[in-house]
């Protein structure tokens, strides 16, 4: 039985990395008793795929994971067996048949919701998002394993909207670049349009809302 | 709260924030203000170093299962994480509540190795608790230490308030007990010190006055007043198979060291190894039973999910019943991918159809210990293991597809020579050659030949003896590494100096209060890290405060000389280890008691005797 499950992750394990929830969850299916399935071979590791990896520090509320399991068990019972042992902070909120959908290492886009410290009017962010998303391009230096690397960052920008919190405060939607081809952080978003504007933009939280796989103008979500 | 705010300002600015943030899996919460003694557990360490000793987590859950107790959880935080903390003025903070630390009843320190004792000191300085114990009054917490090194306290007397020797499950709620009566009676530190050192197992060192001879070693260790006991006797829970034991371990989101279920299968150990303090100071050996191990684990893999079970004892395979456990866990664990590790297997027992057994769901590195390079030597040390026992392990091992293994041997033994470190390369050099002889080539095969320095220990055979000095550590060691030719052998060495340290403290006494004082105050914390260790600086100390290092590590002490630790009771005899140290000069073994005679080690003293197996043994006939 396959299922892809859509699940949460919110601040009380927003520090915790990538690694370190795939093992979380491998544990919380076994406190289940959920009847995971393994792969052959010497070191059998459990049929567990996750989406893209947040980045530490980052909620979100669109996680997903692809599971096997080796009997049929409904699906309510799945959600509500995990639920009962995943550790405060991790949540699952849907399941279904991932059959037919597309894999999840597909996926090409991130909405995230960024909002800033401090007090700006609105317009003055508008006009420098509007500006910094029509440039060809945008030099940044991104920092890997072999060393620092110019990227331009430009292409990877889909859409940027500017919103006021209620309560005041900035609050950026952004769908860019996630996954395996190609993907930019938020903050580097920040960054550049910090660089833009000669002052430095200070992140508040970031929250990622949704992955997305974009073809031919479409997107669409995993679940 | 305000350190709440801080860490959501600052985690991102640190290695590792997982290691600050608590709330894992089965972590224990409760309010702080109904509580009537709350307890800090900590470790002077890194937390995946903490969280990997299973002591802390015994204590944890006993201690939480008393409805008026909190018992939480604080490791000492990384280099990174300290400079931003006193940077901001923030001071040390429980994992589980993020109560300062200077708020709390009782810290509790494990002391598990020597080199940790100055981050206990920076530790205390971070909480803004005075680190001296004499400059704490009431409203301060109590300091208590406990663990292996506590059977030598005095080089921390001048820090810990109180030390609780040997096994604490029985005494810490004692102490809590006692705790509680007098707080509700309006009773003062200073009485409370008094009565605690009355209870069995506590050792208060500001009670008692140290005098020295001429020539600097002890000359008394008295109790100031009456009631006071002469010698703190070890406690030791007399039924282990009916004490407590956790079940709802805490699971990491970290990658800790030992990421895996521990399931104790038996205290103490009786093979009588003669450099192993371990093997001393825990007797006498007792087992819990086949069937409440097998309801253990299969509790503890249900309520915390870990995927991999590891038998903890100090040498696996003298569980009587080691076989049949096994099978009974395999088989319970097969369907949901569980594995089982067995550590600490010694190779004279292990065998084939074992390693097959455990092998079948997943397969762990072998690490065999044949502790010296030569017979002669390894007489000397009471390690019963010929190399016979070794080839055929490793053999079988090779058999069953096994292609690397580590060797793990001391240096500096007493009575060691040059032959017996070419011993060493000649057992590593037929390693492969038995592997070449199994498969036709040694394409794939990898031994690890580790070597430490030995470090004598107190309440072993060889208290008395000196450690080989640093220079000639290094000597031997780069020895071993010319002899250690093949492609096929890998070899790495434990620094000598802080072997040189280790034996220091191991053995010194109170006035080494100063040196530890001096060192942190240089800046010293995290000595048993490579990167951070700074040899100088421990130097310096040591000639600031007067003090000779080599007087400690390097001497070789009189037959009547009165020891520091000797303030203990740990239930050996001296005369025992006196005999035990001749023997070893002759080259004389003892066979383990639990398969001869018993060797009169002088535990049976403790708590009516009745309670040790090979005595119970001959009793039976």
């Amino acid at each position: 039985m396959k299922l892809r499950i859509k699940f949460e992750k919110a601040e009380p394990v927003k520090y915790i990395s990538h690694l370190d929830m795939m093992r979380a969850f491998e544990r919380a299916f076994r406190r289940a008793k959920l009847p995971l399935a393994y792969s052959k071979g010497f070191t059998p590791h459990p049929r567990l795929i996750f989406s893209p990896a947040l980045s530490v520090g980052v909620t979100s509320s669109s996680e997903y994971v692809d599971v096997e399991f080796y009997e049929d068990i409904p699906v309510q019972e799945v959600l509500r067996r995990l639920n009962s042992c995943l550790p405060e902070g991790l949540k699952a909120l849907k399941a279904s048949d991932f059959e037919g959908k597309f894999a999840l290492s597909e996926i090409n886009a991130a909405l995230y919701a960024v909002s800033l410290a401090g007090d700006y009017p609105k317009e003055y962010i508008e006009a420098a998002v509007k500006e910094l998303v029509n440039k060809k391009e945008i030099n940044m230096e991104k920092v890997t394993k072999k060393g620092i690397k110019k990227v331009n960052i430009a292409p990877m920008i889909y859409n940027i909207k500017v919103m006021t919190k209620t309560g005041g405060g900035i609050l950026l939607k952004m769908t860019i670049a996630a996954g395996q081809r190609e993907s930019v952080s938020p903050d580097m978003i920040i960054k550049a349009l910090s660089i833009h504007l000669s002052e430095e933009l200070i992140v508040k939280h970031i929250h990622r809302e949704e992955l997305y796989l974009i073809k031919e103008g479409n997107s669409t979500p995993p679940l | 709260m305000e350190i709440n705010q801080w860490l959501e300002e600052n985690l991102l600015k640190v290695s590792k924030p997982t290691r600050y943030i608590g709330n894992e899996y089965n972590s224990i919460h409760k309010p702080v203000e109904r509580m009537k003694v709350h307890i800090a557990l900590a470790f002077p360490d890194v937390y995946e170093v903490g969280m990997s000793h299973l002591g802390i987590k015994i204590l944890y859950h006993l201690l939480n299962e008393q409805e008026d107790v909190y018992a939480e959880r604080v490791f000492a935080p990384w280099v990174d994480f300290e400079k931003l903390m006193r940077q901001n003025r923030i001071p040390l903070f429980s994992l589980e509540s993020r109560t300062p630390l200077k708020e709390f009843d009782f810290l509790g320190f494990t002391l598990q190795y020597e080199m940790s004792y100055t981050n206990i000191i920076n530790m205390l300085e971070l909480s803004g608790i005075p680190i001296l114990s004499k400059d704490r009054c009431d409203g301060h917490p109590f300091i208590i230490a406990g663990g292996p090194c506590a059977y030598n306290p005095e080089p921390l007397a001048d820090f810990i308030d109180f030390f609780v020797i040997g096994e604490a499950e029985e005494v810490i709620l004692e102490i809590v007990d006692l705790y509680k009566n007098l707080k509700e009676n309006g009773k003062k530190r200073e009485k409370f010190l008094e009565q605690v050192a009355r209870i069995p197992g506590v050792y208060v060192p500001s009670l008692y006055d140290v005098s020295y001879n001429d020539d600097g070693t002890i000359d008394k260790i008295l109790p100031r007043k009456s009631g006071i006991p002469d010698k703190v006797r070890k406690r030791v829970i007399r039924n282990l198979e009916e004490i407590y034991y956790p079940t709802k371990f805490i699971v990491p989101y970290l990658n800790i060291i030992h990421d895996r279920a521990m399931l104790e299968i038996f205290r103490g150990c009786t093979r009588g190894c003669r450099f192993c303090q371990a093997g001393m100071i825990y007797r006498p050996v007792r087992e819990k039973s086949v069937g409440r191990l097998a309801k253990l684990a299969k509790d503890i893999v249900e309520q915390t999910g870990y995927g991999e079970v590891s038998l903890a004892s100090l040498s696996t395979s003298d569980y009587s019943s080691l076989r049949e456990l096994t099978e009974i866990l395999t088989d319970e664990f097969r369907d949901c991918h569980v594995g089982l590790s067995l550590p600490s297997l010694r190779i004279d027992a292990f065998s084939l159809q074992l390693a097959e057994k455990v092998q079948e769901i997943k397969k762990t590195g072998l690490t065999f210990a044949p502790e010296a390079g030569t017979q002669r030597l390894r007489d000397v040390i009471n390690k019963g293991v010929t190399e016979e026992d070794l080839m055929s392990s490793v053999r079988d091992a090779f058999l069953c597809g096994w292609n690397s293994v580590k060797l793990y041997f001391m240096i500096g033994l007493p009575t060691e020579t040059d032959e017996d470190i070419e011993g060493i390369a000649k057992l590593a050099m037929e390693v492969v050659d038995v592997y070449k002889s199994v498969k036709g080539t040694a394409r794939g095969l990898r031994v690890n030949v580790s070597t430490s320095t030995f470090v004598p220990k107190a309440f072993t055979p060889f208290q008395w003896e000196p450690q080989i000095p640093i220079a000639e550590i290094k000597r031997r060691q780069q020895l071993l590494k010319s002899l250690l030719k093949s492609k096929n052998i890998f070899y790495n060495w434990h620094d000598g100096r802080l072997s040189f340290l280790e034996a220091v403290f191991s053995r010194g006494d109170r006035r080494l209060g100063k040196v530890l004082r001096l060192a942190h105050e240089k800046g010293c914390r995290f000595d048993g890290w490579d990167d951070i260790f700074s040899f100088d600086k421990w130097m310096d100390a040591f000639k600031e405060a007067g003090i000779s290092p080599e007087f400690y590590a390097n001497r070789e002490r009189k037959l009547d000389e009165s020891f520091p630790w000797e303030i203990i009771d740990a239930g050996i005899d001296r005369a025992f280890l006196l005999k035990e140290r001749e023997k070893s000069k002759k080259g004389i073994t003892t066979p383990d008691c639990r398969f001869d005679r018993c060797h009169a080690c002088g535990i049976v003293r403790l708590k009516g005797g009745g309670f040790c197996e090979a005595q119970n043994k001959i009793r039976k006939g």
